[in-house]
């Protein structure tokens, strides 16, 4: 795992927040707003993988998009290697667009069903220009090889593909212009068990290979902690907990990563037996306006008047371990 | 132990204008009184399929087209759909994965609960109401009271499934279907409807069968396991016997494709080759043949029978034969933990 200091971050968030108006109207000011991603804050470092989890309805989706500037970013900076691009326009986050790239979660509706293999693959060589002629359809053979398909699939069209193909293809279309960081959203989630796990090597060694630094969003803990470097633990719109992977199962400091971990069911009948459950009272309250205070107040064992109060900073409690709650200090005592 | 439920050679195919969908092809279990049965496999194994034979609720142009299910001692196979209605929501109920499509959304919780609780008792409509927020209250909704007259939309995704969970014991079923009841749901909500159904089952002592991809809920609610693949029945056994000293490559397989998050060391995951067979033109020998590494001539040719390794556990493998070469894969078993 990178250090501190040796390793110098591709991407740093800070603050960042994308609110979403909700009942708008044509004569009506909203007063309401969805806080899809509210304020948070973050950095990726080279070569590393970083997990994004949580729950439904959490931001995390969100957040990745708005890094990418697929959404307009409410508040807040993102700085990628060094370049702030939070305000830049369109026409000058070209470049930046090339450098940073996304996979989305269902490969059946991200594909156009109207283009082949080699357009869809190419579209991106070609708007930047990259190859031409004979070099591109080899660049695209090539690309195709790497994510584990067939230079004979290159003609084919997305419904002749299965899930697991599918999701290869939008891989190999993320990497076509040589990026520096993809956002993986969710890659794996709609596919079967058996085919997760090749999809989910496929991309450690595409990391190995081409240097490349993943941003990982998913809910399956399981998978983001086998793939990721560091985690952060996010619960409706906040970060509650940002560490390395290994530590965020051994020594996990938030009440809501607690619970969390302890609700994934282990595969195993005999460890299953063993291990002891927390299970969480009510369900996740409404994005909508949301009251001051911790997010997970209403559902935490440990709430204290504080808790309703006054909104917890991520506040660095271990090395490289960050915690946003107030009395985590002697929770864990 | 009484069986409570045996299913016997059960084919069950749908006839579409390409052909003939094979979705379930000879599948064969039973399961004992007290069982909380727990049937695991990828999308297009015929998990659902078999649950749904079982309920009687197969559609054109799908049919049975062979084999016996037997509940309690009756055959439910050929019972019109008068006799089945009789067995269908009294005395085998089910729940499905998504809760918001299961109920109907222009009824309110109550309307839904009290048709079916009055349909197969003799209750009046006024202890039909008393018995429905009886069964909200005991799934945990609160305030059952008032919020028994609320619509599915006013409910959140484990309330609806809760609510389902309440129609369905409500009339003491011995047998509850589950059809990946939590797969649409948050790990922690999931955790409390896993939890919910244990509390449940003690309490009313119903047999359930559980329907899954996801091994860890397998781990955590079931006591015995089918292993389903490509329509057919790879492997039985108690949870135990499944998890640890599985006798099938694809269940030993399916343990190394997926992360532990309990593992000290991070090890790379041994995924399994290729994709699942197509159902309209299904291998001619055992499904899994052409992902299996050890793959023999007579895995292609023909499908394996379900060898005894102890009672209870049985292996449709061919390796299991006592001709076949010697594999060490199933004796090494799953990754050292």
């Amino acid at each position: 795992m990178a250090n501190d200091n040796n390793t110098q971050a591709i991407l740093q968030v800070k603050n960042l927040k994308k609110y979403f108006p909700v009942g708008t109207g044509f004569f009506k000011e909203t007063e309401k707003y969805l806080t899809a991603v509210d304020d948070i804050s973050f950095e990726i470092r080279k070569g590393e993988t970083f997990g994004l989890v949580g729950e439904s309805g959490c931001g995390k989706t969100t957040a990745g998009r708005t890094i990418l500037r697929l959404y307009e970013i409410t508040d807040g900076r993102v700085i990628f290697d060094g370049v702030d691009i939070t305000d830049i326009s369109q026409k000058e986050m070209l470049p930046f667009r090339k450098r940073m790239q996304i996979i989305f979660q269902d490969p059946y509706a991200s594909l156009n069903p109207r283009m082949t293999v080699t357009d869809i693959v190419g579209e991106g060589i070609d708007t930047y220009g990259l190859f031409k002629g004979k070099a591109r359809q080899e660049r695209i053979y090539d690309l195709l090889e790497r994510v584990g398909l067939k230079c004979e699939h290159a003609s084919r069209y997305p419904h002749e593909f299965s899930g697991g193909q599918r999701q290869r293809i939008g891989v190999a279309r993320a990497l076509a212009v040589e990026p520096d960081l993809v956002v993986c959203d969710e890659p794996i989630s709609a596919l079967d068990v058996s085919i997760q796990a090749q999809v989910v090597n496929m991309l450690e060694d595409l990391q190995d290979d081409m240097g490349l630094t993943y941003l990982f969003i998913a809910h399956d803990l399981s998978m983001v902690k086998h793939i990721s470097d560091r985690i952060g633990v996010m619960y409706l719109g906040k970060l509650m907990e940002v560490c390395g992977s290994r530590n965020l199962y051994d020594n996990p400091l938030h009440p809501y990563t607690q619970a969390l971990l302890s609700s994934i069911p282990i595969p195993d009948p005999i460890a299953t037996k063993k291990s002891k459950r927390i299970i969480l009272e009510g369900q996740v309250s409404s994005p909508i306006n949301p009251p001051e205070g911790c997010r997970f107040a209403s559902r935490c064992r440990y709430a204290k008047e504080k808790c309703t109060q006054v909104t917890p900073e991520l506040r660095k409690l271990e090395k490289d371990h960050n915690v946003a709650c107030h009395f985590a200090e002697e929770i864990n005592a | 132990m009484k069986n409570i439920l045996e299913v016997k050679d059960l084919r069950t195919s749908f006839f579409t204008h390409l052909g003939e969908v094979q979705a379930v092809r000879g599948s064969s279990f039973t399961m004992q009184e007290g069982d909380i049965l727990g049937i695991v496999g990828e999308s297009g194994s015929g998990k659902s399929v078999t649950a749904l034979s079982i309920m009687g609720l197969i559609e054109k142009p799908g049919r049975i087209i062979e084999g016996t299910i037997t509940f309690n001692g009756r055959e439910l196979v050929g019972l019109s759909d008068r006799e089945m209605g009789q067995v269908r929501g009294k005395e085998i109920a089910m729940i499905f994965q998504d809760p918001m499509t299961s109920l109907n959304p222009v009824y309110s919780i109550k309307n839904q609960m009290v048709e079916v609780i009055r349909r197969h008792t003799n209750m009046s409509r006024k202890e039909a109401e008393a018995h429905a927020i009886d069964m909200l209250d005991k799934v945990g909704i609160p305030q059952a009271e008032e919020r028994i007259d609320s619509y599915p939309f006013e409910f959140s995704g484990g309330m609806r499934q809760r609510a389902m969970i309440a129609t369905a014991l409500s009339c003491n079923p011995k047998l509850l279907i589950a059809d990946e009841p939590t797969t649409a749901l948050d790990v922690t909500i999931q955790a409390q409807i896993v939890d919910l159904v244990k509390g449940l089952r003690d309490e009313f002592g119903m047999g359930i069968i559980w329907i899954t991809h996801d091994l860890g809920v397998i781990a955590e609610i079931t006591t015995k396991v089918i292993v389903m693949y490509g329509g057919m029945v790879m492997e039985t056994g108690t949870v135990e016997e499944i998890f640890h000293k599985s006798q099938h490559p694809y269940t030993i397989g399916l343990h190394n494709s997926i992360p532990r998050l309990d593992l000290k060391q991070k090890e790379r995951l041994i995924p399994i080759k290729g994709s699942p067979p197509d159902l309209m033109n299904p291998p001619e020998g055992c499904p899994f043949s052409t992902r299996c590494k050890y793959a023999m001539r007579v895995c292609l040719e023909q499908a394996a029978p379900l060898y005894e390794i102890s009672e209870g556990h049985n292996s449709s493998c061919w390796l299991l034969n006592e001709s076949a070469p010697k594999v060490d894969a199933i004796k090494t078993q799953v990754k050292a933990r």
